[in-house]
């Protein structure tokens, strides 16, 4: 650069532009007048184009993130690497468990509670449920708009839009992926049912084929 | 962030904060709905600013004016303890405000061109995106545009 180029840069520095203003929320809001009409698509559009803008804007972002995925409050990277994970059980660091009273009275939705269950985990302002499905422990994660969860996934991994009853979803299997929530360590996560139901994102994961998990998905809002 | 240069872009486009923010909204609007058509393994950035200055150019000539800069000087003087950085120690006081006044007096197109390239630090090919013109274009009004500069200078 010549002594004039890096005065332009220095001037540059120097300007007083006016302030960006945060383009998410109107961006979002002409977005979903068409919901209505094409609900799952322009959600996922709405929801895709605020993670573009955010994750994008990060430099060491645009290297790793190579697609995303949005449903609700999760967001699904596919990444060229994996981030560093631990590897714990499902039913490991969930805290105390709570009454169903005791539950709805710490979350700011209402949950859908599965059948027989009495005893439920709340983090993060999500509810945590563990099942067990043809004898092995499946836990259901449900949360409102307000929560966020993030998922990160190799190329191994398959993500695949399926329906439960009305309801759209993906079904994230093959290869493990990496599960976050806000306040917990990275952990890899097996076969996973992600679903919206009447404004709630509902999460099943365990050692289920697809057809298990959906069908146990249906029965866990059809009851 | 992307909205930040975004926001930028379309205001050195536009001239006026107003319409440069409407740009932005419609150009991300619209980087949206054709997202399909984004080319695979290209960068992102130049093909947003492609949209977003277009969007900037349509207010611009549809409200029949040229664009205006507007810059105004943050400040005169670098306060704090951080010493100044070398480029900005090249400029102090009268320095600045002669080639701030010589940045506004170029040509429509040699003045975006500088504009993008130094004051907000866009490459080469985000410049000719956010311009509509060819790298090459980008290059050659560059060095013309310097030139005047050491010319008014």
């Amino acid at each position: 650069m010549t002594p004039l180029e890096h005065a332009l840069v220095a001037l540059g520095r120097e300007l007083e532009l006016p302030s960006a203003p945060d383009l998410v929320p109107a961006v979002r809001d002409r977005l979903e007048p068409r919901r209505d009409r094409r609900p799952f698509v322009l959600a996922l559009a709405a929801a895709l184009l605020v993670a573009l803008v955010a994750a994008l804007a990060i430099p060491d972002a645009r290297s790793t993130i190579l697609r995303f995925f949005h449903l609700g409050g999760v967001t699904i990277e596919r990444v060229d690497t994996l981030p560093a994970a631990e590897d714990r059980p499902l039913a490991q660091g969930l805290g105390p468990s709570l009454s169903i009273a005791e539950a709805r009275q710490r979350l700011q939705f209402e949950p859908v509670v599965p059948r027989g269950i009495r005893r439920v985990y709340v983090r993060d302002g999500a509810l945590l449920v563990l099942l067990r499905e043809r004898g092995r422990p499946v836990l259901l994660t449900e949360f409102g708009d307000a929560m966020f969860m993030k998922k990160a996934a190799s190329g191994q991994t398959r993500i695949e839009q399926v329906h439960v009853g009305a309801d759209y979803g993906f079904w994230i299997a093959g290869a493990r992926h990496v599960f976050q929530m806000p306040t917990d360590a990275p952990r890899m996560a097996g076969n996973v049912l992600i679903w919206e139901h009447i404004g709630l994102t509902l999460r099943l994961e365990g050692s289920l084929t697809r057809a298990q998990a959906i069908g146990l998905a249906h029965r866990i809002v059809v009851q | 962030m992307h909205q930040g240069i975004a926001f930028r872009t379309a205001y050195l486009v536009a001239g006026n904060a107003a319409d440069a923010e409407e740009a932005a909204q419609d150009g991300f609007v619209k980087a949206w709905r054709a997202l399909g058509r984004f080319r695979k393994g290209a960068p992102f950035r130049p093909w947003l600013l492609q949209i977003v200055a277009n969007e900037a150019r349509n207010r611009r000539r549809s409200a029949g004016r040229r664009a205006s800069l507007a810059l105004r000087a943050a400040r005169d003087d670098v306060s704090g303890d951080a010493a100044p950085s070398p480029e900005a120690a090249l400029l102090a006081g009268e320095d600045r405000a002669r080639l701030l006044d010589a940045v506004n007096d170029l040509p429509e197109d040699a003045r975006l061109v500088v504009s993008c390239r130094y004051l907000l630090g866009l490459s080469e090919e985000e410049t000719a995106a956010a311009l509509g013109v060819r790298v090459g274009t980008v290059k050659s009004r560059t060095a013309r545009a310097l030139d005047r500069l050491r010319e008014a200078l």
